[in-house]
């Protein structure tokens, strides 16, 4: 069920997260002159597209289904269905939100199947989840020194995955989206489609419940 | 005589909290939340466990995908452009011939519906022909014979 996880988080946690790929910020020249050449199927235009946003992507998938295969998989479908839209993507907004809208709607799908398939099997989502976050993240405190820290380190990256897994997909998207990819309350709202007055108090339910499952790791 | 009532402020709320954590207020938003915080221990200590918990999350490191996951999915899309030709879809490349069909159909109809016109016997209502003139042995009323020039 998962790939190999070895080296798959790098020590540098959310600074890198934040410089890496897409430009933040306004709607950019890049963003404009990389939809003008998609949309014309310039030669290498998708493999710029592929390397500029996959951290990014990736990183939101993975976050959403706690499963480094199932999250290679989802990215994957997720470049091919901006291939296949970037006709009808019109410029309205920033094509990152745009590319994350793509994204948030691929794992909600894909997070219903896994339901779905678990059910079937009669076997709780949950069990599977664990298994993804077991195996798939390597240790967060390879910024910590010493084995008893990156140990430490690595169960309370477990433990956060495992939580956040086990939140409601909406409360989880939310806790993804601003609070580890860091999008705007604005960039949110455009991924999401929630109404302006909902998402502040949606999130400080969604950050409460997630305390709430993280009290033993947070004394 | 009674106490004067005293005036507690009302909790904050769940919008004002997110904002407050995101650093979203005005300053002088701000400084109201926290002259109310100061006032209100619980509501001080749970924005302290939210500080906290938000540290964890947002210091979770970065997600690396496999470093072929750009090459794989590039190939991906390769496959699907060869198995799929560009330009139109074939529904709508195979239009135009479905119209062309219909119209040869159509034409190949009426030519033939015309042959089978001209070649079929009229049916209609039978012309009168006059009737042939016949010598004229007889002799025409009154006893004269007729002049034949």
């Amino acid at each position: 069920m998962t790939g190999g996880a070895s080296g798959a988080t790098t020590p540098e946690g959310a600074d890198q997260r934040k410089a890496v790929g897409a430009p933040r910020g306004g709607r950019d020249p890049f963003e404009r002159s990389l939809v003008r050449r998609l949309q014309r199927q310039a030669p290498r235009a998708f493999e710029e597209l592929v390397r500029t946003y996959q951290h990014r992507v990736f990183g939101l998938v993975y976050r959403m289904l706690g499963d480094r295969h199932e999250a290679e998989d989802v990215a994957q479908e997720v470049f091919l269905s901006v291939f296949r839209a970037i006709g009808r993507y019109r410029g309205d907004g920033r094509f990152q939100t745009w590319l994350f809208r793509i994204a948030a709607n691929a794992c909600r799908t894909r997070l219903r199947q896994l339901a779905s398939r678990a059910a079937h099997r009669a076997e709780p989502l949950d069990s599977v989840e664990d298994v993804a976050g077991a195996s798939a993240n390597p240790p967060v405190a390879a910024q910590v020194a010493g084995p008893e820290a990156a140990a430490a380190g690595r169960r309370l990256e477990e433990a956060i995955q495992r939580e956040l897994s086990a939140l409601d997909e909406d409360q989880r998207l939310l806790i993804v989206l601003r609070d580890i990819e860091g999008l705007s309350y604005q960039e949110i709202l455009a991924v999401t489609g929630l109404p302006e007055g909902t998402l502040k108090s949606r999130l400080h339910r969604a950050r409460l419940a997630l305390k709430e499952r993280l009290r033993p790791y947070l004394s | 005589m009674s106490d004067p009532p005293t005036s507690t402020p009302a909790p904050l709320d769940e919008d004002q909290i997110a904002a407050y954590v995101d650093g979203e207020l005005s300053p002088e938003e701000a400084a109201a939340v926290e002259a109310r915080l100061a006032d209100d221990p619980d509501a001080r200590a749970e924005v302290e466990d939210l500080r906290r918990m938000l540290r964890i999350v947002s210091d979770l490191p970065a997600v690396e995908p496999p470093p072929d996951f750009a090459d794989r999915v590039v190939r991906k899309l390769r496959r699907a452009r060869a198995t799929r030709p560009e330009g139109p879809p074939l529904a709508l490349l195979s239009l135009p011939f479905q119209v062309l069909s219909i119209l040869v159909i159509l034409v190949v109809a009426v030519l033939y519906m015309m042959a089978e016109l001209d070649e079929r016997p009229v049916s209609g209502p039978v012309r009168e022909t006059p009737p042939a003139v016949r010598p004229a042995t007889d002799a025409a009323p009154g006893g004269q014979r007729p002049v034949v020039p």
